[in-house]
């Protein structure tokens, strides 16, 4: 049982209650009070009886047309008509409420009908309260007339009402969706396109189908003149996989899907073209090959010292020098191992939504001072730090901002192989505080700077081999920034000068900041917020 | 005590509780979020229309309890009405206090029957309280004129218009998503009731049923510049001509200046 149902059902409840009262208030009708509830009660089920029928809302007829004969006999005894009248009243009643709303002409005309036989009995009747019962009759019979008339105007109203929505519907899938839609003729002229085809193809999609988008399928340019190519006659269907080359040189991946709109003849009249663009996908594709690659050379390369040095262990004839040696090389290369593996594990957590972080008012200061000291002796690179006198506590996780801290001066060490110091340097803002790490390494490139976030990710192949690394390590400190409403960029970076990266962290105390909304919006559910929307404001104003 | 009495004397004082609480909820939530979003004018009338309307209640209902008013039938008719609809609103809004979605979306015509419905009966009434409108006493046409009905009649008048306010935001809505709100329909259906109840005392008093008093005198009478700036912010807020941003409650803009000192006084803390 639906919804609708269960209120139906509480409605037709109401409906029979309100039907039984009236007779129950008869005894008393002496009472004027008394009277005017009974009246209130035996009127609204004719008229919503009425109404309901010209809804077309037949479930409960039976049940609401034996509810209209008892109001409305009731009716005819609170107005003390002739008792000779009750019959021509339980008629009309029964007429109301047992014909079917496609009769309802007939059941028009019955009402006219009685209420014609009703003035002619009146005619006999020589009482006020009779005169009185005709003309409400009568008026009844206008009534539903008037009704009817208004029931087609309102449904032709509703047939306008629902092209108008299926017309707004499509309008808002099509300029919502993210795939461009291109809809051609059977000549491969553009007829229309949405608004996610000119983001994809970068210009208004006019003309033809072949100068507009500059496709190719492998090294074919695609020729829509006679036909479209990538549909098949038989199905009139299609998929492929498509491209285009940009002005600058980069190739834009498409997956291409088409299908025929055919005339009743069978003849193509118009193909619509979808396209998603895939080009990001094919580039996680490609950067996640390259990530099993450096991946396995990243894993294999200590193995491999492992192994020889368990090898040299296993030999008799070893010196105590030749076996601290080996040891220690065992014990540095088993933990970098350990790195790579919880780099990978964490990484998993994070694309799995796995991994939580408790974000609080966090000191950065002692945190900062110890880190930096363990870091200048794991890198064994000079780290300057630079603290203002007056530091806030900022909105993070202990845990992950040390992560994040190791991961941009290891990726800064690794990058000037020069040996030059590493800067770090922690200033306020208005809002935030800021963490910026420097180098004066290698630098990136505008499209290293771009991409350097991306999972995977690294710098020229080249540099791959060169410097080592997963791929992960920025990808990793961006994930832990986010989880805390913070932010990383690159702030600056110059081939072969150097690049700083910047942590922009939210200050705990930024919350009571003018221009800043409370992170927990404490007014969630406020009586006043419903009321405004209630009132409509907010939507006038949108 | 018979039936009806102590029916309409509960009912009462459920809605007087019922609207006195939507005041302390609105005081609260003005407490709560004064320091992030100021004042709304939409909350002062709100709560100064609350804080007549539950104290009407409360004490009619105790003039009937000392018996000195004898209820009739169309005042237990119209409270009766205006319970569950004040219910709605207040259950939905302790919702959405708890986390809650503090309304409900309703798919179906139905409630434009249940709206027609209202709205018969609303007709229907009037004209049998006409029909069946027999004066007590000699000199009611003057009671009908007398200055102390003149804050019921305002009320009436201003409360059917926020009514309509409301009414009008749901129906619009409806055109919109084909939905109902549970809870517009809930605290549109409060206005109307009122109203009523307001109307069908005004009768009772001309009728020389209800004796009116001094107490609902001063409670209507304060009732009426609440609607009134009720009404006058809400239009206001409709016509975008007060508006506000950031966490401000949508109808204020902040006072310059508040949240920079307010913000500098927190900060002068240890």
């Amino acid at each position: 049982m639906t919804a609708v149902d269960r209120l139906e059902g509480r409605t037709w409840f109401a409906r029979t209650a309100a039907a039984v009262l009236p007779v129950l208030a008869l005894g008393a009708l002496d009472d004027p009070e008394l009277r005017a509830v009974a009246a209130i009660a035996v009127l609204w089920v004719p008229v919503i009886t009425l109404t309901q029928l010209l809804q077309r809302r037949l479930r409960t007829v039976p049940a609401r047309a034996v509810a209209t004969v008892v109001d409305l006999g009731a009716l005819a005894a609170i107005a003390r008509a002739e008792p000779g009248l009750l019959p021509f009243t339980i008629v009309l009643a029964a007429s109301i409420g047992m014909v079917h709303a496609r009769d309802l002409g007939i059941a028009h005309r019955l009402l006219v009908g009685v209420s014609i036989v009703t003035s002619q009995f009146a005619a006999g009747v020589d009482s006020a309260e009779t005169v009185a019962l005709v003309t409400v009759v009568d008026a009844i019979a206008l009534a539903v007339g008037a009704l009817l008339w208004g029931e087609q105007d309102r449904e032709r109203r509703r047939t306008d009402a629902a092209l108008d929505r299926a017309g707004q519907l499509t309008e808002a899938v099509l300029t919502g969706i993210g795939e461009a839609i291109v809809v051609t003729d059977a000549s491969g002229r553009i007829q229309s396109s949405n608004e996610a085809a000119e983001i994809t193809f970068g210009a208004p999609t006019t003309g033809t189908c072949q100068a507009a988008l500059g496709l190719h399928r492998g090294p074919e340019t695609l020729d829509c003149a006679s036909g479209c190519p990538l549909l098949d006659p038989e199905t009139g269907v299609g998929q492929a996989e498509v491209s285009r080359d940009h002005p600058g040189g980069a190739r834009q991946a498409l997956l291409a899907n088409v299908r025929a709109v055919r005339s009743p003849t069978g003849r193509v009249r118009e193909v619509v073209h979808s396209y998603r663009d895939v080009t990001a996908l094919k580039e996680a594709e490609q950067a996640k090959t390259l990530f099993l690659a450096t991946a396995s050379h990243e894993l294999k390369t200590p193995i491999a010292v492992i192994t020889g040095f368990a090898a040299l262990l296993d030999q008799e004839n070893v010196t105590e020098e030749q076996r601290a040696t080996a040891v220690r090389t065992i014990r540095s290369r088993g933990r970098e191992l350990t790195e790579v593996v919880d780099r990978l594990l964490l990484v998993s957590r994070i694309d799995g939504g796995d991994h939580r972080l408790r974000t609080q008012p966090t000191e950065l200061r002692p945190l900062l001072t110890d880190r930096v000291d363990d870091l200048c002796t794991s890198t064994e690179r000079p780290i300057r730090l630079t603290l203002p006198a007056d530091l806030p506590a900022v909105d993070a996780d202990g845990k992950a901002f040390v992560t994040v801290l190791d991961h941009l001066v290891e990726n800064a060490v690794k990058y000037s192989p020069g040996g030059e110091p590493v800067d770090i340097t922690v200033s306020v803002h208005d809002h935030e505080v800021h963490l910026e790490v420097s180098d004066e390494g290698i630098g990136m490139s505008a499209r290293d700077v771009e991409h350097c976030f991306d999972v995977f990710w690294q710098a020229e192949g080249h540099d791959t081999r060169r410097f080592g690394g997963s791929g992960l390590g920025l990808y990793i400190v961006r994930a832990l920034c986010r989880a805390m409403d913070a932010e990383v960029e690159v702030a600056a970076s110059v081939p072969g000068h150097g690049t700083t990266m910047r942590v922009r962290l939210a200050r705990t105390d930024a919350r009571k900041l003018p221009g800043v909304a409370a992170t927990r919006p404490a007014s969630e559910g406020a009586m006043i917020d419903e009321f405004i929307r209630q009132v409509g404001a907010s939507e006038d104003r949108q | 005590m018979d039936l009806m009495t102590q029916l309409t004397i509960a009912i009462n004082l459920a809605l007087g509780l019922v609207y006195v609480s939507y005041a302390f909820l609105t005081i609260d939530d003005l407490r709560h979020n004064r320091t992030s979003r100021g004042g709304s004018h939409l909350a002062y009338g709100f709560t100064a229309i609350m804080l007549t309307c539950g104290p009407h209640h409360i004490d009619h209902a105790l003039h009937l309890a000392t018996g000195n008013d004898v209820p009739g039938a169309l005042d237990l008719v119209v409270v009766a009405t205006g319970l569950p609809t004040g219910l709605v609103w207040f259950l939905l809004r302790l919702e959405a206090r708890r986390g809650g979605p503090g309304d409900r979306r309703i798919e179906s015509r139905t409630v434009i029957e249940v709206l027609r419905t209202v709205a018969a009966i609303g007709v229907v009434g009037v004209v049998a309280a006409v029909m069946t409108f027999e004066p007590a006493e000699a000199g009611w046409q003057e009671q009908l004129f007398s200055w102390r009905l003149l804050p019921n009649a305002l009320i009436v008048v201003l409360y059917l218009t926020v009514g309509a306010i409301l009414l009008r935001t749901q129906i619009r809505r409806y055109g919109v998503d084909g939905t109902w709100s549970l809870s517009g329909l809930g605290i549109t259906g409060v206005f109307p009731t009122c109203a009523a109840m307001h109307a069908v005392w005004m009768g009772y008093v001309v009728s020389g049923r209800y004796e009116p008093e001094i107490h609902l005198l001063v409670i209507d009478t304060i009732a009426v510049p609440a609607a009134l700036y009720f009404i006058v912010v809400s239009w206001l807020l409709g016509e975008g001509r007060i508006s506000g941003g950031g966490g401000a409650w949508s109808d204020v803009s902040r006072p310059a200046g508040h949240d920079e000192a307010e913000a500098e006084e927190l900060l002068r803390l240890p």
